[in-house]
């Protein structure tokens, strides 16, 4: 039989504990010592209002090869920022390293006031306003409309109902097909009850989505993270990047009841963007009118929003030119991974000076 | 912050060498500690041992978890505080996992772990007290917790509060064993539990509620009642997916001992607590996630949160009522305001773009009369021929962005076409895109 630890031998454990917790006093000396978490650190301008909602142009000391600005869309349930979380990983300087002119939409952190909002407005109106305000600024007749996740849904809406305003669309790990069981929030949000939650809440609180989040790996995402990360918790930087990931994931703003109530419905329960019954801004939405050209990005892991419910869309729209790209990782590591900033980001970047 | 972090740094060196000769003194008293084990009974004293030398520790990290917890106040990074209360949470699991483990672990080593042998050292509680850590479930006290305050809120509107509530609280009681009972595999425990609520249930509300309430607080009686009501049916599903949560821990645990028993006997290699605690946490995941994937499962999660909203929804309206006579804004009203904003807003957009599209109707307009009065200067006019005596026709144009054409022949048709439309310089900001901020929130740029 091998030597095991388990001889319970008192000394051995002793030892053990004394490690963990020496580690764990360090760990926490290095956390007292932190001072400031910066995130989003990419200069950019605010150009944009409206309500809550922002627009921003990212600054560069590169001019723009690229002439059609990208706008940026990212989800409402977690924070822009994930797109430039710090210096060494951001997709949005290798986007402007590689030439793109771009812009990122702020959605804000909802209010009750902001309990009425619906997903026709953050379409119909919001997205709707800054695509104007990027064609009219920048004399495009047509954008670039890059989506990520759920903004990536409403940005394929949105080229739906607009395809003359949308020169070129990016959709990264977007859920399109909702049928698919093969992520459990998928399979689960078919038996919740939006109409309760939405009654009751009106706005819906950021912390119960990420229970839901973080009930999805519960031992890895409650325990053995933070037990793993004891060892390079000791070095300052990589303490500093553990945490950034750490405000981001617990950042989540508070969503407007209606708006969720329709996406849960129509989209997560009923399927209707697929099956064609989706109605936006009194408009039923029919993916065969998006006919820009077409970059889909999935990722090969993605426990949130599976490739089965990405990939669908190349065979929905209408678009003659279409491209889908496979990205080995998972939904974070697409934006942050060391392989979206050598190989992801370039190659969106590419993708559109081609068009 | 600075000044602070060189303060704190010279304190955590001072408590880094306490913790040292702590940690040295423990290993000594420890040594001593085996001596008195060795010829022991290996399985009947494991127990006890682990849980005073874990119980030692306890005391410790709680003490330093409550020293870090006042230093990280000074900072306002909630990021930071968040992310030390985790990994102190974390490192108290794993440390439970060891204290749980241990004496299983050592009859492992020693083939002491048979059938029986197992259920006698799982320890249900502990084993309880981790899952909670994990998926953070509300202890009995809280429900208990519930129990009595309704208790006290029954006694206030009713003389027969305290008797409406005993069985509740004897319910409680019961199923406080029961839990144990179901941790160590009882598969009756769990159906007690729920036998034990609904039979609280239908001696008091049960009864209560078919009886329609009288006098003033006729309402807020109804309302109390439904609620608790709503309560015990969320305490009944929640009973029934935390049992479900537990029997697959104990599935994963045995899983676990296969495993761990599979290395010890073959190639495998556990080196220290660490390398358990990964095949642990690796087999659990696997497990729950297989649990999570059943549609049974989505099945019951949906039904506990919908009962969990259901409570919340009725507490809400009882919070309503009772503060109804005092001068605060309630939701509900709140509400009407937030709708009544949310739909002036739309108007006023919806305004705003026919307004838009108004005046660039105008300006085309315009700009179409100005074509045709270009046209119509160019074009030799069509006069009627002058006749003796008579002057011939003038045609008056008015140019100022005012067509005016008055057209007058010899008396006996008077024909006036006045154009209506004015040009006005007008600067309208609504309805397109401002170059600039346009705000109707807050101003400031970045």
């Amino acid at each position: 039989m091998n030597e095991t630890f388990a001889a319970f031998d008192a000394k051995r454990m002793v030892k053990e504990i004394g490690e963990l917790n020496v580690k764990l006093l360090k760990a926490a000396e290095t956390l007292t010592e932190i001072d400031e978490i910066d995130v989003g650190t990419t200069p950019k301008e605010l150009v944009f209002e409206v309500d809550k909602v922002r627009l921003y142009r990212y600054k560069s000391e590169k001019k723009a090869s690229c002439k059609t600005p990208v706008l940026m869309v990212y989800a409402l349930v977690n924070r822009y920022y994930m797109l430039d979380l710090q210096p060494d990983r951001s997709f949005v300087r290798k986007l402007l390293d590689n030439g793109i002119d771009a812009y990122i939409i702020d959605w804000g952190y909802p209010t009750p006031a902001d309990r009425y909002i619906t997903l026709d407005d953050y379409v119909e109106e919001y997205l709707n306003d800054c695509v104007d305000f990027v064609r009219e600024t920048s004399g495009s007749k047509g954008i670039n409309l890059m989506g990520i996740c759920q903004g990536g849904t409403f940005c394929t809406i949105y080229s739906a109902l607009h395809p003359e305003k949308v020169r070129n669309l990016i959709t990264l790990v977007t859920p399109i097909d909702f049928s698919t069981d093969d992520a459990l929030l998928f399979s689960w949000s078919k038996h919740m009850n939006a109409d309760r939650m939405v009654d009751t809440y009106g706005l819906i609180p950021g912390h119960l989505l990420n229970a839901g989040f973080l009930m999805l790996m519960p031992f890895t995402l409650n325990l053995t993270k933070y037990m793993g990360m004891l060892d390079a918790m000791q070095d300052k930087q990589q303490l500093l990047n553990f945490i950034r990931m750490e405000k981001w994931i617990f950042d989540s703003p508070a969503q407007a009841g209606e708006c969720l109530r329709q996406f849960l419905n129509d989209l997560y329960r009923d399927n209707k963007l697929v099956k064609g019954e989706l109605e936006v801004g009194g408009r039923t939405v029919d993916l065969k009118q998006v006919t820009m050209p077409l970059l889909n990005i999935y990722a090969v892991g993605d426990h949130i929003v599976p490739p089965n419910s990405t990939k669908p869309l190349n065979d929905l729209v209408g678009s003659k030119d279409k491209e889908l790209y496979e990205f080995k990782g998972g939904h974070i590591g697409v934006f942050v991974g060391s392989k979206s900033q050598k190989e992801l980001a370039p190659a969106v970047a590419e993708w559109l000076h081609r068009r | 912050m600075g000044k602070s972090a060189d303060k704190n740094a010279s304190v955590f060196d001072a408590w880094v060498k306490s913790q040292q000769d702590y940690f040295d003194t423990w290993t000594d008293v420890s040594e001593k500690f085996q001596d008195a084990l060795k010829g022991m009974d290996s399985t009947a004293g494991a127990v006890s041992d682990a849980a005073n030398l874990f119980g030692v520790y306890r005391q410790w990290q709680e003490t330093f978890g409550k020293y870090f917890d006042g230093v990280l106040k000074t900072t306002p990074l909630s990021a930071t505080q968040d992310t030390m209360s985790k990994l102190f949470g974390s490192a108290d699991t794993y440390v439970w996992l060891y204290q749980f483990w241990a004496p299983m672990l050592k009859a492992l080593q020693e083939r002491a772990l048979t059938g029986d042998a197992y259920k006698d050292l799982l320890d249900p509680a502990k084993y309880m007290e981790l899952l909670n850590k994990i998926f953070g479930f509300s202890s009995a006290e809280t429900v208990n917790e519930f129990v009595n305050q309704a208790s006290n809120l029954m006694e206030t509107w009713g003389d027969k509060g305290e008797r409406l509530m005993k069985p509740w609280s004897e319910a409680m009681a019961k199923n406080m064993d029961a839990l144990t009972g179901m941790a160590g595999g009882d598969a009756d425990a769990s159906m007690n539990i729920l036998h034990n609520l609904y039979a609280a249930f239908d001696s008091t509300f049960g009864k209560a509620f078919k009886i329609p309430a009288v006098g003033k607080d006729r309402e807020q009686t109804e309302l109390l009642l439904k609620t608790l009501d709503k309560y015990a049916v969320f305490l009944a599903r929640n009973t029934e997916y935390q049992h479900t949560i537990v029997a697959t821990g104990q599935k994963a645990m045995e899983k676990v001992v296969s495993a761990y028993a599979e290395k010890l006997t073959g190639n495998g290699e556990v080196a220290g607590f660490d390398d358990f605690f990964e095949l642990w946490t690796s087999v659990q995941e696997k497990e729950y996630l297989a649990l999570f994937r059943t549609e049974a499962f989505a099945r019951l999660q949906g039904s506990v949160l919908d009962a969990a909203l259901e409570v919340r929804s009725h507490f809400y309206q009882l919070m309503e009522l009772f503060l109804s006579d005092y001068p605060v804004a309630l939701r509900s009203e709140m509400d009407d305001i937030y709708k009544t904003i949310y739909t002036m807003k739309k108007n006023l957009r919806e305004l705003k773009k026919l307004g838009g599209g108004m005046l660039q109707m105008q300006k085309e307009m315009v700009a179409l009369k100005r074509q045709v009065a270009a046209l119509e200067e160019k074009q030799p006019s069509r006069r009627a021929p002058a006749k003796a005596g008579r002057p011939a026709a003038k045609k008056k144009t008015v140019s100022s962005g005012t067509t005016k054409k008055k057209t007058v022949s010899s008396g006996k048709t008077k024909k006036k076409t006045v154009s209506s439309d004015k040009t006005k310089k007008k600067t309208v900001s609504s309805g397109k895109p401002a170059k600039r901020k346009q705000t109707r929130g807050k101003e400031g740029s970045k």
